[in-house]
């Protein structure tokens, strides 16, 4: 079977690192970018199964590039997981179509179980 | 012959205590008086300006100028509408038409425009001016400049932000590193390290908790505390809460009870910020009980729904009583590991249920036990639209 691809879009390049790492273990392939510009272009590119998305960011932040990627064709129906959104965020995010959110520092198996979750369908 | 005087002028001097002489007094101390009180108003800080009732500016003191930069002569005569921000003009009929009926404006904070067309943030009070007879004839306000204030208030509100976000992600990488060396994902692992490391994660996730605790309290301080309120059911929020303690509850061989409607009760609530609340008094309630049991339970009464987290503890003294929410107070020794916390558990608390108009507190003896209960009001559909409703008014402006 073919593994799922995730793309972690984060600026934080340590905990990329660690993130990829743990990802991989759990049989994942990932592809990372460090700002939303570099973000867009991967999944457009990549085609992955599942965006792993931070918020604050650099250049274009988590929030500009859910609206981007949901105007656009090809990258509209990529599940997205929220990373660090503050509670307040959530409703914001729920409704650009952003399929869950999890805050910094979280529990690895939580936010594995939620992947899966998310990728089930 | 001679004509005398047809009229006679009298030009003696008059006496202190006659009726001429006191009302020339009178009226030189009123004038005395009127010039004191002109010359207060003219040179204050803050901005007083006179209108007539079409708006029409009347006077102007120092402190408009300074605010508005518009000079006296260029201010009089003019209309007060040349100050306001085409998004604040409905909100001053309003004013005008509260001042006409009499009443006054306390405090209110608003917008205005400078005459080099920057924006000032402003703290009116307005009143009427009335005439002899009684009549409404014009307004009056003084101004304060709170922009300086306008503008802590924004740096505070994004420092809270961002200091959320660089504590966050220093912990966040720690704890994951810790996880996956101790998963195995980066190699083999002993015995050892494996118990190493499972301290260290426990102690990554108590510094989380207190810098959770340390950002809720800065918000509920600075106002920014914001609830995600939807319908709860009451059982579920007691389940939820319940659920963690159960087996620390076993292992140190006290009694759970609970005691639940029978009915289904329901609160206007943030679930997570009730949990939280709930997690801490029930927290304390296992942390001070070495015998006996820890009750939770929740009443529904005609003004609100009550939670209750009792006790068979060593209680609370009557001289500590009173200093049970505040901040960074700790009472009674605590044993075990989890170690001291931050002493702001219940001050939180006390922050999250009045955020919701509740109300929290404690009775409690000492040897005897405690007993927390917080309320939260009973929501009809008529009241969550008023509050609503006045949100998206302030919304709107």
């Amino acid at each position: 079977m073919e593994r799922k691809k995730i793309l972690i879009v984060d600026d934080e390049p340590e905990f990329v690192d660690m993130l990829k790492m743990r990802l991989e273990s759990a049989d994942y392939d990932v592809n990372t970018a460090a700002d939303g510009v570099d973000g867009l272009k991967k999944a457009g590119d990549a085609k992955p199964d599942l965006i792993v998305l931070d918020v604050l960011m650099p250049r274009k932040d988590g929030y500009a590039f859910v609206k981007e990627a949901k105007q656009d064709s090809n990258l509209k129906d990529i599940p997205i997981i929220i990373l660090t959104a503050r509670p307040a965020m959530e409703d914001k995010f729920k409704k650009e179509g952003v399929n869950d959110y999890i805050m910094k520092p979280f529990e690895a198996q939580e936010l594995l179980k939620r992947i899966e979750e998310i990728l089930a369908g | 012959m001679k004509k005398r005087h047809k009229y006679k002028i009298s030009i003696r001097h008059h006496s202190p205590g006659s009726s001429l002489t006191k009302e020339v007094a009178k009226r030189k101390k009123a004038e005395v008086a009127l010039r004191r009180l002109a010359s207060i108003v003219k040179f204050s800080n803050d901005a007083i300006i006179s209108k007539a009732l079409d708006g029409t500016i009347t006077s102007w003191n120092y402190g408009a100028e300074r605010l508005y930069g518009y000079s006296e002569k260029e201010a009089v005569g003019k209309n007060i509408a040349m100050l306001l921000p085409f998004s604040r003009k409905k909100e001053t009929q309003e004013m005008l038409d509260k001042i006409c009926r009499g009443e006054r404006i306390e405090y209110f904070e608003t917008i205005r425009i400078k005459k080099d067309g920057r924006q000032a943030d402003v703290a009116l009070t307005a009143f009427p001016i009335y005439n002899s007879g009684g009549k409404i004839i014009g307004t009056s306000s003084i101004a304060r400049d709170i922009s300086a204030a306008k503008y802590l208030q924004r740096l505070k509100d994004e420092f809270i932000g961002t200091v959320s976000h660089e504590l966050r992600t220093p912990l966040s990488i720690t704890k994951e590193g810790i996880s996956i060396v101790l998963d195995g994902i980066a190699g083999k692992i002993n015995e050892k390290q494996n118990s190493i490391l499972k301290t260290a994660r426990d102690n990554i996730n108590r510094l989380a908790r207190i810098i959770d605790n340390l950002l809720d309290i800065s918000k509920i301080e600075a106002g920014k505390l914001e609830l995600q309120r939807r319908v709860v059911n009451v059982n579920e929020l007691i389940k939820e809460s319940v659920l963690p303690f159960e087996p620390k509850i076993k292992t140190k061989g006290l009694e759970l009870r609970l005691s639940l409607p029978q009915e289904q009760v329901s609160v206007y609530a943030d679930k997570d910020k009730i949990i939280q609340v709930l997690t801490n008094l029930i927290g304390n309630g296992l942390k001070f009980t070495e015998k006996g049991f820890v009750e939770i339970g929740v009443n529904k009464r005609d003004d609100g729904v009550e939670f209750y987290v009792l006790d068979s503890g060593i209680g609370i003294s009557a001289d500590d009583l009173p200093k049970a929410f505040n901040k960074f107070e700790q009472f009674g020794r605590v044993t075990g590991a989890g170690g001291k916390g931050t002493g702001l558990g219940l001050s939180i608390a006390k922050g999250i249920i009045e955020k919701h108009k509740g109300r929290i507190w404690v009775e409690s003896e000492l040897g005897k036990g405690s007993r927390f209960t917080f309320s939260l009001p009973v929501y009809s559909r008529e009241s969550l639209f008023k509050e609503h409703g006045e949100l998206i008014k302030k919304a709107k402006v």
